[in-house]
């Protein structure tokens, strides 16, 4: 295994086990939590939490950004000198209908996630449109975060890192 | 609390997948979303803004 490959892997690791502990916490936590817990309406974590929040959020970004940057593409390219004709037709066929598939397949994630991402959003707004009885989703995020707050710092540090890691591309070539 | 385990449970199959395609040197899913994110850059900007903008509103209140 590359110096590349076990950083990547281990700090996909480290965030997997971030959400696990956050899983676990959740499901042995939640029957113990009364509704006390949270006000009608749950303020946001005060000082100097908040401040940990973000700055652990921005410096998750930042490294899983930053180890996006880093990770080895060699495969990738060389699947995609593959599908550029240099096999032969057959293969390039074959590779051409094998990338048809995959492409579907993320298309498919892509379109549900942004979906239901629509959809909660959607819900915010009624949510806050409405009013009581109906919580918005801030309400049960604030409500999570004063009642877990180390579980909740886990979990949006581990989030961003994801979507530092996922999203926020390297600038890189490829062949042409 | 389910919202949360379902968004939990997805994240880690994404990671698990991840990191075997990984290790089998396979394209791996952060390389498909990246290739996807660079194809279309308005709209992963577009996300990981709203990402940022939804985490400020939920813990940022100085």
């Amino acid at each position: 295994m590359t110096a590349r490959k076990a950083v990547s892997v281990g700090g996909l690791l480290t965030a997997a086990a971030l959400l696990s502990l956050c899983g676990v916490s959740i499901v042995i936590a939640n029957p113990l939590l009364g509704v006390g817990a949270c006000d009608t309406t749950p303020k946001a974590v005060g000082w100097p939490l908040w401040a940990a929040f973000v700055s652990a959020g921005v410096a998750a970004f930042c490294f899983g950004s930053l180890l996006g940057h880093w990770r080895d593409f060699v495969s990738e390219l060389k699947e995609e000198e593959e599908s550029l004709g240099r096999a032969t037709a057959d293969a390039a066929e074959r590779i051409d209908e094998r990338h048809r598939r995959r492409a579907r397949t993320v298309r498919l994630f892509l379109a549900v996630t942004l979906t239901l991402l629509t959809g909660l959003l959607a819900y915010e707004t009624w949510a806050l449109w409405v009013g009581p009885p109906w919580w918005p989703i801030t309400d049960f995020v604030r409500c999570a975060s004063n009642a877990f707050t180390w579980q909740t710092l886990f979990a949006s540090t581990a989030l961003l890192f994801l979507a530092g890691h996922w999203l926020w591309h390297p600038v890189r070539r490829v062949p042409t | 609390m389910s919202l949360a385990l379902l968004v939990i449970v997805v994240l880690l199959a994404l990671i698990l997948l991840d990191v075997r395609a990984e290790l089998t040197g396979r394209r791996t899913i952060g390389q498909r979303i990246q290739r996807w994110a660079r194809r279309y850059v308005v709209m992963s900007s577009g996300i990981v803004l709203v990402l940022g903008a939804l985490l400020a509103h939920f813990f940022w209140q100085p």
